[in-house]
């Protein structure tokens, strides 16, 4: 065989890796999606999924060794008893520090191509998990810094190094950062919620998955009136279908929750996009986020600042958000940067009920109590 | 099959390097992979602990040697029972000898099976009160009666027992399963010392922690994924405030270790304020007026006796208005206290009197009784309120509620009470437990259904939510027979007076004569942290919910609100803030509470 040759089947032999290893990655995830999801599936090819993977990511991510003092793992902001929320109006960090947000459920992740209510620029899980590993201010999980002492607990484990070799066969020293990141992505992407009376109904065709409330809500919410739709569309009702006068499809809004001063202004601790942009129109403007499982991730809004569903629909309903007093003062009703589409709508207490109906009706009681997400650590926390 | 667009970062390589063979084996291994399959639990329990605290802890310190050691002799008794170490008067000791004769009080001694001793010990003997004596029908000198409690630390119950030592008999003892009561003085101080001794608590800190620093510690509390998880062992937590922050040392008393440290945020709201120099709790004039002795109260055809229990609040009792029995009893068994929903560590608060208890909040004044008016100044009614404060209210780490009972001239009455802050952080959840006993044996309770009343068959409890349907009056629930009953009208910020809803947990339960189902004064009922309906009266109702139609009833009411230290929203908060020059407190209460209106009165179906 000449050089020539010998380069030319080098060349086929790595098109046919390739292929199969990329042809695996989606074959073996996409075994894991319901057969009527259609959406967009957004995976970061630098991380190819593993059942391995997975199963080593659920133990990480309930691992309260991540973080800098052994006091919170993943799963204390995203624990699975809110779907994967934790209640609270912000989260707070290892070192008790209030985040400027409140926590994100983590489901159904792989739909979406954005992944943080305010950083346009992270679209896969493997990036987003740098903020809570590293962010300083406020300190989430604490690992800057900490790197060697946090992968120091990890390497004594028996248990975690016999999984990461198992989870990253072809590498001598496994348990390293990125790892430990590709790992609880892994799991993370696994976990899907498609078992809400609105998914029984719509999908699967049981006529008596919702009720005449949650009907009559339904066609509350994807009426022209209310127009509820047009950006809470998609698998998660979380995609927009909204363009910018230029044409460009639009992903982050400003709702009128604020207009501190009636300058248009948010909190100064959160601004949205703009913090990122540095543009003053992008005040204010947070990505939508989904509408399944509200029945388990109150409190709502990026700041957590809505108690009830009652108070969110109020919003919408008035065109925005009048806050007559404190700090925070001001009619977001007028915010000068508000999206044109919260322009409020009319609702009887009845209409009001039902909308209210149907958006629980997208709640997914079986993602509470899946075993596959549950945490794996059921013994003392102090036993050795 | 569905097609799904894999969106590829595409990722730049040199491919070169690689081999035939190491290409052929990296695709075979990558075709040899199984399918997916689904992803399950499968926890090999020996193949990972969850280490969260350093071995350090585990130290075994001198003091917890002694301790160790104590236990291990006294269940080599033929009683197998620590006894109460606080100095005892002879009554006490007494009373605590011929609790430990009687043979419902110690049937949990020993496991039935193995007759191997079970640890108990007694927590505390008290001076009996006229509350504690609900369930008592022989006849004795209240003078000389004593409340035994002792708790066992492997069944999770506590016992009790009421003893008369004059007569030299126990007059009732009962038992109440998954509770814990008020821990002692010493175990208090050991709980300290194991927290200020610790490493752990030390490096969090960077210096020893003084035992006067410990807040908190007598306060019982859970954690999850440890032993402390729903309060299955005892803990307390002594919290160190440290500038805006708070250190939680989770002590495990029943095995005598620390299992876990978590920090709260204790607000930026106002500057670190000065320890406020007030008088001391222990207030004799609370005590022998109100603690030991039944108040009678008869004002604008209302008429009831009140007292201070020792953990269960201001109790009222035997309540009629214009001479119908109204109330049998009501009081506010636990403020159970969550810092984090996923964590489930806070505490298992109590209120009551200050001489009588180890409750953290007791007794800050006297009862009042309050001219009750509308927006024209015109009286309505009254207000019967009592306060309970920590001594160093409003700063972090210390407690003030307020217990109110109102009184209408129309026969309407509110059971209310309100957290006043400060507490150990800014993420606070307070969910006061009310019982609310109704005169009567022969009620219904009824639950509002879109347009009709639904009668409860059984026991039950139920969660108000977005969905739920009030009456046009704003009604949630009936009580009553067929001559006469009260609406309920939980709240939902309509009551003016700053609280923003309940989001109430509503549990309804039979009360049979002779049968203490929190009739007596209840030790603290549920642990601190839990977020769905197991905050304690589910006890009462679960596994075999009893039938509820035409019976004597009790109602328990569990309120559920979230503090807030944001300026302009504070809720449940207090602080001290520098006003012409001087430390005023600012104080944001969040009340809670039903209102009953008579249903003749309301008129309504």
């Amino acid at each position: 065989m000449t050089t020539v040759q010998k380069i030319f089947s080098g060349i086929v032999c790595l098109g046919v890796f390739l292929v199969c290893c990329t042809n695996h990655q989606k074959d073996e995830f996409s075994k894991l999606l319901p057969g009527f999801v259609k959406d967009s599936v957004y995976l970061n090819s630098e991380n190819v999924f593993s059942k391995e993977k997975a199963e080593l990511g659920r133990y990480l991510f309930y691992d309260r060794r991540l973080s800098v003092n052994n006091t919170k793992a993943c799963a204390s902001c995203h624990a699975q008893e809110f779907a994967f929320t934790d209640n609270y109006n912000r989260s707070i960090g290892a070192f008790g520090d209030l985040h400027q947000r409140n926590a994100k459920p983590l489901i159904n992740i792989v739909f979406e191509k954005y992944l943080t209510a305010a950083d346009s620029s992270i679209h896969f899980p493997e990036e987003q998990i740098n903020n809570p590993m590293f962010n300083e201010h406020p300190v989430e999980l604490g690992v800057k810094g900490n790197e060697s002492k946090i992968l120091e607990r990890i390497k004594a484990d028996k248990y975690y190094q016999q999984q990461f070799k198992k989870a990253f066969p072809v590498e001598d020293n496994p348990v390293n950062i990125i790892n430990v990141q590709y790992s609880i992505t892994s799991f993370v992407k696994t976990i899907f919620s498609f078992n809400s009376p609105y998914d029984n109904s719509f999908y699967r065709n049981n006529k008596l998955a919702m009720n005449e409330g949650q009907l009559k809500g339904m066609k509350l919410f994807f009426s022209a009136a209310l127009n509820c739709s047009s950006c809470h569309g998609g698998i998660n009702f979380s995609r927009p279908a909204v363009k910018s006068e230029s044409g460009v499809a639009e992903f982050y809004f400003n709702t009128g929750l604020y207009n501190i001063s009636n300058q248009g202004d948010y909190p100064v601790s959160d601004q949205g996009l703009a913090d990122i942009t540095k543009k003053s129109a992008d005040i204010g403007k947070y990505k939508i986020p989904t509408l399944r499982n509200l029945a388990f991730t109150a409190p709502y809004f990026h700041d957590g600042s809505a108690a009830t569903l009652d108070e969110v629909v109020a919003v919408y309903e008035n065109g925005g958000r009048n806050v007559t007093g404190g700090a925070n003062k001001g009619d977001g009703r007028n915010n000068p940067h508000k999206h044109p589409l919260i322009k409020g709508f009319k609702l009887n207490s009845q209409q009001r009920k039902d909308l209210v109906s149907f958006l629980l009706s997208l709640s997914d009681l079986s993602v509470l109590r899946n075993l596959a997400y549950a945490n794996p650590f059921s013994d003392d926390e102090t036993k050795k | 099959m569905p097609i799904h667009f894999l969106m590829m970062k595409q990722k730049s390589s040199t491919v070169f390097i690689f081999c035939y063979i190491f290409l052929f084996c990296i695709v075979i291994s990558c075709n040899n992979s199984q399918p997916a399959e689904k992803i399950h639990a499968g926890y090999d329990a020996d193949a990972i602990n969850s280490v969260l605290i350093a071995a350090d802890s585990l130290n075994t310190f001198t003091f917890v040697e002694e301790r160790v050691n104590e236990i291990k002799a006294a269940l080599k008794n033929p009683k197998p029972v620590l006894l109460c170490k606080d100095s005892l008067s002879e009554g006490q000791s007494l009373a605590q000898i011929i609790a430990l004769s009687d043979s419902a009080f110690t049937q949990f001694l020993t496991d039935p099976f193995s007759k191997l001793p079970y640890r108990n010990e007694v927590f505390g003997v008290y001076p009996a009160r006229q509350s504690d004596m609900g369930t008592v029908k022989e006849a004795y000198n209240l003078a000389s009666c004593y409340r035994v409690e002792m708790y066992n630390y492997a069944l999770n119950n506590t016992s009790i027992a009421l003893v008369d030592v004059q007569q030299q008999k126990i007059l009732s003892s009962y038992y109440t399963n998954n509770s814990q009561p008020d821990i002692p003085l010493y175990l208090r101080s050991l709980a300290v010392k194991i927290a200020i001794e610790s490493p752990e608590v030390q490096q969090a800190l960077g210096v020893k922690p003084e035992e006067k620093d410990a807040l908190m510690a007598s306060t019982k509390t859970s954690l999850n994924r440890s032993r402390c998880e729903r309060s299955r062992h005892l803990c307390v937590a002594p919290t160190f405030v440290k500038g805006n922050k708070a250190l939680w040392a989770i002590v495990d008393l029943t095995d005598h270790r620390i299992v876990g440290i978590r920090w709260t945020d204790v607000g930026k709201s106002g500057p670190a304020a000065p320890m406020v120099t007030e008088k001391r709790l222990q207030d004799d004039k609370i005590t022998s007026c109100y603690c030991e002795v039944e108040q009678k109260l008869i004002k604008n055809g209302w008429n009831m006796n009140y007292m201070l229990t020792s953990s269960d609040g201001l109790r009222i009792s035997d309540v009629s208005f214009n001479s119908i029995p109204v109330l049998r009893s009501a009081k506010l068994v636990d403020w159970h206290v969550s810092y984090s929903g996923t964590d489930g560590f806070g505490y298992s608060d109590a209120v009551g009197c200050p001489y009588f208890s180890q409750a953290a909040v007791v007794a800050w004044e006297i009862p009042k009784v309050i001219e009750l008016k509308d927006g024209n100044n015109k009286i309505i009614g009254f207000v019967l309120e009592q306060t309970y404060r920590s001594e160093g209210w409003p700063t972090p780490c210390n407690y003030n509620y307020r217990q109110r009972y109102e009184f209408y001239n129309d026969g309407k009455f509110r059971v209310a009470c309100a957290s006043v802050g400060r507490g150990c952080g800014n993420t606070g959840t307070y969910r006061p437990v009310f019982r609310i006993a109704f005169a009567g044996e022969q009620n219904n309770f009824y639950e509002w259904n879109q347009n009709n009343w639904q009668p409860w068959q059984k026991e039950k409890w139920n969660a108000q939510g977005s969905l739920t349907s009030y009456t046009p009056e704003g009604y949630q629930y009936k009580i009553g027979n067929t001559q006469s009953g009260y609406f309920m009208e939980p709240g939902k910020g309509q009551f003016k007076d700053g609280g923003r809803g309940d989001f109430n947990y509503v549990y309804v339960t039979k009360h049979v004569n002779g049968r203490d189902e929190g009739e007596n004064d209840l030790v603290t009922i549920g642990p601190c942290c839990n977020t769905d309906y197991h905050q304690g009266p589910e006890k009462f109702i679960e596994p075999q919910p009893e039938d509820v139609q035409n019976s004597s009833l009790v109602v328990w009411y569990v309120a559920q609100l979230r503090n807030d230290d944001r300026k302009g929203n504070e809720y449940c908060w207090a602080e001290n803030v520098l006003e012409n020059g001087v430390w005023k407190t600012k104080a944001y209460p969040c009340f809670c509470g039903p209102m009953f209106v008579p249903v003749a009165k309301a008129g309504s179906k």
